[in-house]
């Protein structure tokens, strides 16, 4: 193929299509029926293998993880698209099932409205959450519909990684399926619980749906809508915009899950949409995170564990599947919508994946086979550290490794922000090489200036991150619980030089609230070198 | 010469916004010399029924990569090569440019 001398000029832009199967082909399952899809290159399925097929495939990815256990209360991430609304549907199904092969979580639903960010007016989002409403009253499911704008009351602690529970092991799983059918079988035994399939789960399932006290009766706050559309107005480019609108739907989700005791939470995202996610991430500088970006279970954010199911099922069969057996969705326009090829980062990435899907079938599985070999881990081996404030991974920066050209960023991120450089540790935003110096130190008493307040914002922010930030001018639109927590972060001390401090207050240090610093040798001509000890330690 | 064609053509998964929301349309296609085939059904809905932005619709003379085609809800791909006899068209957008996820 690729020979020194060989024209591409007349290659054909298309390529060798593959062999396509004629219309007389049976299906390749059952080699009766008459085939209505083409799964792959060239197997072609009848409409009850293919629902057979679908069906599988969804519990088998389930069944092979063994992360969610009997009884586990799970959120369904419900956006109205075709992967997370079959999504649903094959949850709903699969809990109506015989009592061998049923599903055994409890789950709910949340649908979060985006409207504001697309810059739609109420009218138009009322109309959506009418049809939303009306699917969801369907389900049976507890449901939950949440407005974006609901970030701005979100509180900081969102931000924190919570105490994560142990993953349970294989062992423990067959113990919990084991001693949960053990319950159920009591249960029929004892004639308690009505009918002999249902669960605990499915009792609560039966009563009247609860929802959100703040179930959307009439429009978010005004203020609340102007913030978010001010918020994204504000951000100079649609990457940007996807990726923060990204970042703050998972927070309000994650914030749902936690409050009403939902221990994971499962997303839509189909194959072909991992796929285009993990190229997207490379490009956006998310390579240190793919793992985590594209895997079936995300575990960053400790209790809660974000799951996905419909990692296996290719875009088409999704769309086939729906269409053929008529599942319901809405269509809400998204921020990208109608957007042009090249208008984002993502778009750029999707069109080229698809487009090379077209041509070679196995694109897209080849991308995918290959996510499934990322494998989660920790940096440098250690498992602890400092997490990125916003998509709350390991921060993957390298403060001290001023060689790389990100090093050579953050240098002049710095040198922006005081106004004589700092004698080394180019790293260093805060005037904190001297220690005479801490008391102009930001993380003093002294309220942080603008440039202090967005540098104390950056410095938590892992390098994608970082990189988003700089297509947002100004911080100060952002939700509230962002900078509490980014403020709250930097005036906390690192475990690091905890062990540094002493109880006692020294005169010639003045402290940031936060215990005396004393360097571990006397200042003067070693200071200097202490300083350096303790930078390391922070920023490393 | 093939007759005048009735044929109802179908617009999903968000691929219906370029052609002002409307899904379902009946048309009627006109009499030509070679009888009607899908890649024929293209140019015309492009030259009659596209509203707004044919680049997310077409590419070239067939459809963008991510637009699925179904003829009588089958796969296009089994129909390939053989005659298309007018039969119900529907074309279903993957794109998440024209829906979410």
């Amino acid at each position: 193929m690729c020979q020194v001398g060989e024209d591409y000029g007349d290659a054909a832009p298309e390529g060798p299509p593959p062999p396509r199967p004629g219309h007389e082909l049976k299906c390749v399952k059952c080699k009766e029926g008459l085939p209505v899809i083409v799964i792959r290159a060239g197997d072609a399925f009848c409409r009850d293998c293919f629902r057979a097929f679908y069906i599988h495939k969804f519990r088998a990815v389930l069944g092979k993880n063994r992360l969610i256990f009997p009884g586990e209360k799970v959120l369904l991430a419900w956006s109205g698209g075709p992967s997370s609304s079959s999504m649903v549907w094959q949850v709903l199904e699969g809990l109506s099932r015989d009592s061998a092969k049923r599903l055994r979580f409890v789950p709910g639903v949340v649908y979060v409205d985006e409207g504001a960010a697309c810059g739609q007016s109420w009218k138009d989002r009322a109309r959506t959450l009418a049809d939303v409403k009306s699917i969801l009253q369907t389900t049976g499911f507890p449901w939950h519909i949440v407005a974006l704008e609901e970030v701005f009351a979100l509180p900081p602690s969102v931000l924190r990684c919570s105490a994560q529970e142990p993953v349970g092991t294989i062992g423990t799983y067959k113990v919990a399926v084991d001693s949960f059918l053990q319950q159920q079988h009591t249960l029929v035994a004892e004639g308690v619980g009505g009918s002999p399939n249902s669960t605990p789960g499915e009792e609560q399932l039966s009563q009247p749906c609860t929802q959100d006290p703040q179930d959307l009766a009439g429009p978010p706050p005004a203020d609340q809508t102007e913030a978010l559309s001010r918020l994204f107005d504000s951000v100079k480019t649609l990457t940007a915009k996807e990726e923060l609108l990204q970042t703050l739907r998972t927070h309000l989700i994650l914030h749902m899950a936690r409050t009403h005791g939902y221990s994971k939470v499962m997303t839509g995202d189909s194959c072909t949409r991992l796929a285009i996610k993990l190229m997207t991430g490379l490009a956006l500088g998310r390579g240190a995170f793919l793992a985590w970006d594209t895997g079936f279970s995300d575990e960053r954010h400790g209790s809660v564990v974000v799951v996905r199911p419909m990692r296996e099922h290719t875009l088409k069969e999704v769309a086939f599947y729906n269409r053929l057996f008529a599942v319901p969705s809405v269509f809400t326009p998204a921020i990208d919508t109608k957007a042009p090829e090249k208008a984002s980062i993502h778009r750029l990435m999707e069109g080229f994946l698809l487009r090379l899907q077209a041509q070679f079938p196995s694109t897209v599985s080849t991308v995918y086979r290959t996510s499934e070999k990322l494998v989660k881990a920790p940096r440098d081996g250690c498992a602890s550290g400092p997490r990125c404030l916003l998509c709350m991974c390991l921060l993957d920066v390298d403060t001290a490794d001023s060689a790389t050209a990100f090093g050579a960023q953050t240098q002049d991120c710095s040198q922006m922000q005081s106004p004589t450089p700092p004698a080394e540790a180019p790293t260093v935003p805060c005037c904190s090489t001297e220690v005479g110096r801490a008391q102009n130190c930001f993380r003093g008493t002294r309220p942080c200036g603008r440039e202090d307040s967005r540098a104390c914002v950056i410095e938590q922010l892992c390098y994608s991150c970082r990189v988003n930030m700089k297509d947002v001018p100004s911080l100060d639109p952002l939700p509230p619980y962002i900078l509490a927590e980014a403020q709250l972060r930097s005036q906390r001390p690192s475990p690091e030089i905890q062990e540094y401090l002493v109880e006692s207050s020294d005169d010639d240090v003045h402290t940031g609230g936060s215990g005396a610093w004393v360097p571990p040798e006397q200042e003067g001509k070693d200071g200097q070198a202490a300083c350096d000890c303790i930078n390391k330690n922070i920023f490393n | 010469m093939a007759a005048p064609l009735s044929v109802e053509v179908e617009f999903g998964g968000g691929a219906e916004l370029l052609f002002d929301g409307i899904k379902k349309h009946q048309v009627t296609l006109p009499g030509r010399e070679e009888p009607w085939d899908i890649r024929n059904l293209l140019v015309w809905i492009k030259k009659n029924l596209l509203k707004e932005r044919p680049e997310l619709f077409i590419q070239g003379d067939s459809v963008r990569p991510g637009i699925l085609v179904l003829v009588n809800d089958a796969d296009w791909e089994l129909l390939e090569g053989a005659p298309w006899p007018g039969d119900p068209a529907a074309f279903h957008s993957l794109c998440l440019s024209l829906n979410t996820e």
